[in-house]
């Protein structure tokens, strides 16, 4: 047929941009979804590499031969111990550990559903817990001090002097039985100064706190009232005051509220310099907190040669109010929790490999790792607390037999 | 007196043009104090090293010089943990969303439409503990290690069903606007209804049921509170879909809970960088929906 195109369409000029217009939109089309299974195929392989390791260095040294290969190791749980932690895992090399600070009631959980290899908690486990995870071990890894801080406008110090307390008074203050800053047992304590008439304004931690079971401990042995009121506890009734989320919130509070008082974490206080008031101690001297007059403390505390196995019940332990002449005496450990047989709490998948990368950790945060303790304000461990520590780790065992250990990393 | 109306009424029009315009100005005050106050604080971590460094170690008061750095992992972290959630609930999501506008516009549909719209009210905390109780049940009916609880997969799971509804829904009202006659048209050129639905409604609703997928990436991309459980937490950033992964909003609530200053800036800088994460894919989805659009249009 004379006059039709050579594909069959009849001729007519406005036939035919059309039909190229419709070819160019199904050609572009074409292109389009070319693009996207590109853009999928790529999006897979390179999810595939990142499975494979193909963009990891392989960077493992080995410390010795009789070092495991290292393997990942999970911890969670206090937030107090985090940044003490996160020093040690970057610089052990013996395996990865990666820690989530999520607090110590969740670190607690966790290692009770043995979703990780170690829980941290500023407290110890309650006897209910304990039971809650049959097998498991706790020994201190670091320890800390509460440093009471306070806003009293207009009071000057002179240097190297601050505000002074004991137990019975703070005790009264957060009973709410001293309300005013000039009450006469808190004007004793600091004759030189002229505090002030207003209301004292009670600030503590609305959330469950290791500090708070350290500053509620050193509470109940200072006033039987406090003992038998409120008790100690990481979360308590406080019979007043105002709640604030974390030693963040707290100091916050402190330093916005005027005539207000509250505890923090020493390291919290000393990292943000916080004034804090000097405590006396059972020798009747007024102490300001530092790292190091609550490590002597601990040192000297009748309780820290007198430590409780791993498998024991550290609910009762107190190092507060230790006897020495400058020890300062709200003083308080910090938990590391783990099983004794990973083999039987975690079942067959468990290997001795990782068991070994376990205690090997473990053993170097309580050797080595306490060297990181002093330049963050942490406290360091103790000889006989260390000493206690290692018979816990020497009773851990890989389904009844000992766990090899090295000094890795 | 015609004058005087005209004039009212400009006036009016004036009036109510700069109430709107107040009304903006107070809307972008948020944002613009968000990415200040982020700017201002994370101003000594922002570097080079910010982002090719680790996270250095925490420097106290006693320390005279600190370092910063550590974002690096926690970026590449928080963009898989974007693409696997996206790769899980988008597709889902659309298909969900044709079925609620094409197929189920009564009876169990708009049963289906009511509980879609119950899940986006569910706080993100209970999606990831949910998740965590549910991969933790089942690793200990099947006799695994429970610790592979926590893992890329788990926390892209709990992501990707905080992004399901919002997909679904933007995606079934995407497809209703667009007018009935389309369809029947297509059918009465005797297409059948799936072509109909994939190859015409589909395509015309593209670059809004793609502004709903990227609703719901945006959503999911700064929230911390699911992975606690899920992705927990990893310093090298992502390692594996088995592996837990860190992720930027995680590491922001980690680090600003320290005492340690360059860790709190690290985390300010951190907040900016989510920020402009969030403002980079925007923008680069913007520019390719109008494409799409433009090549839609040009077919017609």
């Amino acid at each position: 047929m004379s006059g039709t195109t050579p594909n069959g369409a009849p001729p007519g000029a406005s036939d035919l941009p059309q039909e190229m217009k419709g070819r160019q939109q199904s050609s572009s089309k074409m292109a389009y979804m070319a693009v996207i299974a590109v853009v999928v195929i790529v999006v897979i392989i390179v999810l595939a590499g990142w499975q494979l390791g193909w963009f990891k260095s392989n960077s493992s040294t080995p410390a010795t031969a009789s070092c495991p290969a290292p393997v990942s190791l999970t911890g969670a749980g206090s937030t107090f111990v985090f940044p003490l932690m996160y020093q040690w895992y970057t610089t052990y090399t013996g395996s990865t550990v990666n820690y989530e600070s999520v607090g110590s009631g969740t670190g607690i959980s966790d290692i009770s559903a043995k979703t990780v290899d170690f829980g941290a908690s500023d407290a110890p486990l309650t006897p209910a817990q304990k039971t809650n995870a049959s097998g498991i071990l706790q020994m201190p890894e670091s320890a800390g001090a509460v440093a009471i801080i306070f806003n009293l406008p207009n009071v000057n110090f002179a240097a190297g002097k601050s505000l002074n307390v004991n137990g019975s008074v703070l005790a009264q203050i957060f009973l709410g039985t001293i309300m005013n800053w000039n009450n006469t047992p808190l004007q004793t304590l600091n004759p030189g100064l002229t505090l002030p008439i207003d209301p004292i304004s009670v600030q503590h931690r609305s959330d469950g706190s290791g500090t708070t079971y350290a500053f509620t401990q050193f509470l109940s042995s200072a006033s039987t009232q406090w003992a038998t009121q409120v008790g100690y506890s990481t979360t308590v009734n406080w019979p007043v005051g105002t709640g604030d989320k974390g030693s963040s919130g707290i100091a916050g509070a402190v330093e916005t509220t005027q005539y207000s008082i509250a505890y923090v974490d020493l390291n919290y206080a000393l990292n943000n310099e916080i004034h804090f008031a000097a405590v006396e101690n059972p020798t009747g001297a007024f102490i300001l907190p530092s790292v190091n007059d609550t490590a002597s403390a601990i040192a000297d505390s009748k309780d820290s040669t007198n430590l409780p196995l791993g498998t024991g019940n550290w609910s009762g332990v107190d190092v507060e109010n230790a006897p020495g002449a400058k020890d300062y005496p709200i003083a308080t450990f910090t938990y590391l929790m783990f099983y004794q047989n990973p083999y039987a709490a975690y079942g067959s998948s468990y290997t001795l490999q990782k068991a070994e990368n376990l205690v090997n950790f473990l053993n170097w945060t309580i050797h080595a790792g306490q060297s990181y303790s002093e330049g963050l304000y942490y406290v360091t461990l103790p000889s006989s607390v260390v000493a206690a520590d290692v018979v816990t780790l020497d009773s851990m065992n890989y389904n009844g037999a000992a766990i090899p250990q090295a000094a890795c990393g | 007196m015609a004058f005087d109306r005209v004039a009212r009424r400009r006036w009016k029009s004036h009036l109510f043009a700069g109430l709107t315009l107040l009304c903006v100005v107070a809307a972008l005050i948020p944002l613009t104090s968000i990415v200040w106050t982020a700017f201002d604080r994370g101003a000594p971590a922002l570097s080079v090293g910010f982002f090719t460094q680790p996270l250095p170690a925490p420097c106290g008061s006693a320390q005279t010089h600190c370092s910063y750095g550590g974002v690096g992992p926690y970026i590449e972290g928080t963009l898989v943990l974007i693409a696997l959630s996206s790769l899980i609930a988008i597709p889902i999501g659309v298909l969900i969303g044709i079925y609620l506008s094409e197929y189920g516009r009564r009876g169990i549909g708009r049963v289906i439409s009511f509980f879609t719209d119950v899940l986006t009210g569910v706080p993100s905390i209970v999606v990831g503990i949910f998740v965590y109780t549910l991969t933790l049940d089942y690793i200990l009916k099947t006799g695994g290690n429970p610790e592979n609880v926590y893992s890329a997969l788990s926390g892209a799971t709990a992501l990707a069903i905080i992004m399901l509804p919002i997909v679904a829904r933007t995606t079934e009202e995407a497809l209703r606007a667009v007018p009935d006659s389309v369809r029947e048209a297509a059918l009465a050129l005797g297409i059948p209804k799936h072509r109909t639905t994939l190859r015409i409604v589909l395509t015309a609703a593209l670059p809004a049921v793609l502004t709903g997928a990227l609703l719901g990436v945006m959503r999911v991309g700064g929230e911390a509170a699911p992975l606690l459980f899920t992705a927990f937490n990893n310093p090298l950033g992502y390692t594996g879909v088995t592996q837990p992964a860190g992720a930027l909003p995680t590491m922001i609530y980690n680090l600003y809970q320290t005492p340690y200053a360059n860790w709190q800036a690290d985390a300010w800088a951190s907040a900016l960088v989510l920020v402009l994460i969030m403002v980079i894919l925007s923008v680069a989805s913007q520019i390719v929906f109008t494409r799409v659009r433009r090549r839609i249009s040009g077919g017609q």
